[in-house]
């Protein structure tokens, strides 16, 4: 066998009720609003019982949806760990390489982003936002298991933009490899936001990007701005200023 | 033996095994195995027997393979890939002295579900 492996999907789970629909056919016509149509669907235990279930989780999942556009109204903490687990598997993500091209060994997404936010965190000053990880295309191309990291940062003024977004890369490579053993092909790092002394936003948008092992290399990467014309070496600010 | 034994004896004894791995704190049922638990009655009136959370076996007849997924949350201070490695080795052992012998090759997918 050559190359990497085929990331898990989870169907391997979908196994079919004893009538024998599967689980997954159910969730379909659920979803499509057609089980009502459905005479099969209308009529079996074991079908109704699992569209049952199933109303069930969509309470939860609409109740997690709600809870993200709303403050918090302290839940108990059977329902917090129930929509934890909802949370965990919806926005688990794709499986990420872990190892060798032959190894077939995986981590989800999720799992790499809190972990690299955490690293972030640590650092003083500086507050880790959205990360985005994806299986790097040179790793694929080469059969190996490296991804590609996207992370958007909050910090104060009082440290040089491109010194952070530079710890913030070595934070992020660290914790790839000595908490997952992730192999980091390259780190782009936006400042999402700057915060004055107050720690009032600025609202200014910065993008930097360096690919592990090559240095600060400006301008690596498809997504990164540095030292563009004009702008004497530094950043180059996206999203304008103010609000 | 029946496949079927045969397919929940490996993953009993591949989830025994892995959950002996230093470094793992539990194997993950996903969602569908959740919603399945909702329904167990069905499943164990209709004599399937009892599912094992965090470990599928699959076989392939046509490559007279087992494909074994093992979904696992691990430790934090435990390296992700070291401890997939081991839960790995130990899941392919287990699964071949489940096998008791026969020819069926296995085939081992482990996945880190979160890190705790």
């Amino acid at each position: 066998m050559n190359g990497r492996q085929v990331p898990p999907d989870g169907t391997g789970d979908d196994e079919a009720l004893p009538c024998g629909t599967p689980l997954r056919a159910v969730w379909e016509a659920y979803d499509a609003g057609t089980a009502a149509q459905d005479p099969h669907l209308g009529t079996c235990p074991h079908c109704t019982a699992a569209l049952h279930e199933l109303t069930v989780l969509d309470g939860f999942v609409e109740r997690a949806r709600s809870a993200d556009r709303s403050p918090a109204v302290d839940p108990d903490p059977f329902t917090t760990r129930v929509m934890e687990l909802v949370r965990l598997e919806v926005r688990s993500g794709p499986a990420l390489p872990l190892g060798g091209a032959e190894e077939d060994l995986w981590i989800v997404e999720a799992a790499v982003a809190k972990a690299f936010r955490a690293a972030v965190d640590a650092l003083p000053g500086v507050r880790a936002g959205s990360c985005r990880v994806r299986p790097a295309d040179s790793g694929a191309e080469a059969g190996g298991g490296s991804v590609r990291v996207d992370l958007e940062v909050v910090t104060s003024l009082e440290r040089n933009l491109q010194e952070v977004a530079e710890a913030v890369r070595h934070r992020v490579v660290d914790s790839a490899h000595r908490a997952l053993g992730l192999e980091v092909d390259a780190v782009d790092v936006t400042v999402a936001d700057v915060l004055d002394d107050s720690g009032q936003a600025h609202g200014t948008t910065f993008s930097y990007a360096a690919a592990p092992g090559t240095g600060t290399a400006p301008g690596h990467g498809s997504g990164g701005r540095f030292g563009g014309p004009g702008t004497g070496g530094g950043p180059v600010p996206e999203g304008g200023t103010g609000r | 033996m029946t496949p079927h034994d045969t397919r929940q004896e490996i993953e009993r004894t591949v989830a025994a095994a892995a959950g002996r791995v230093p470094g793992v704190a539990s194997l993950s049922p996903r969602l569908p195995r959740l919603l399945r638990d909702g329904t167990a009655r069905f499943v164990r009136a209709a004599g399937r027997g009892e599912q094992v959370p965090g470990v599928h076996a699959r076989l392939d007849t046509d490559r007279h393979t087992w494909h074994v997924e093992v979904k696992v949350t691990t430790l934090s201070g435990h390296r992700a890939l070291d401890v997939t490695r081991a839960v790995r080795a130990a899941a392919d052992g287990a699964a071949h002295a489940a096998l008791h012998g026969a020819r069926d090759a296995v085939a081992v997918t482990v996945t880190v579900t979160a890190v705790v």
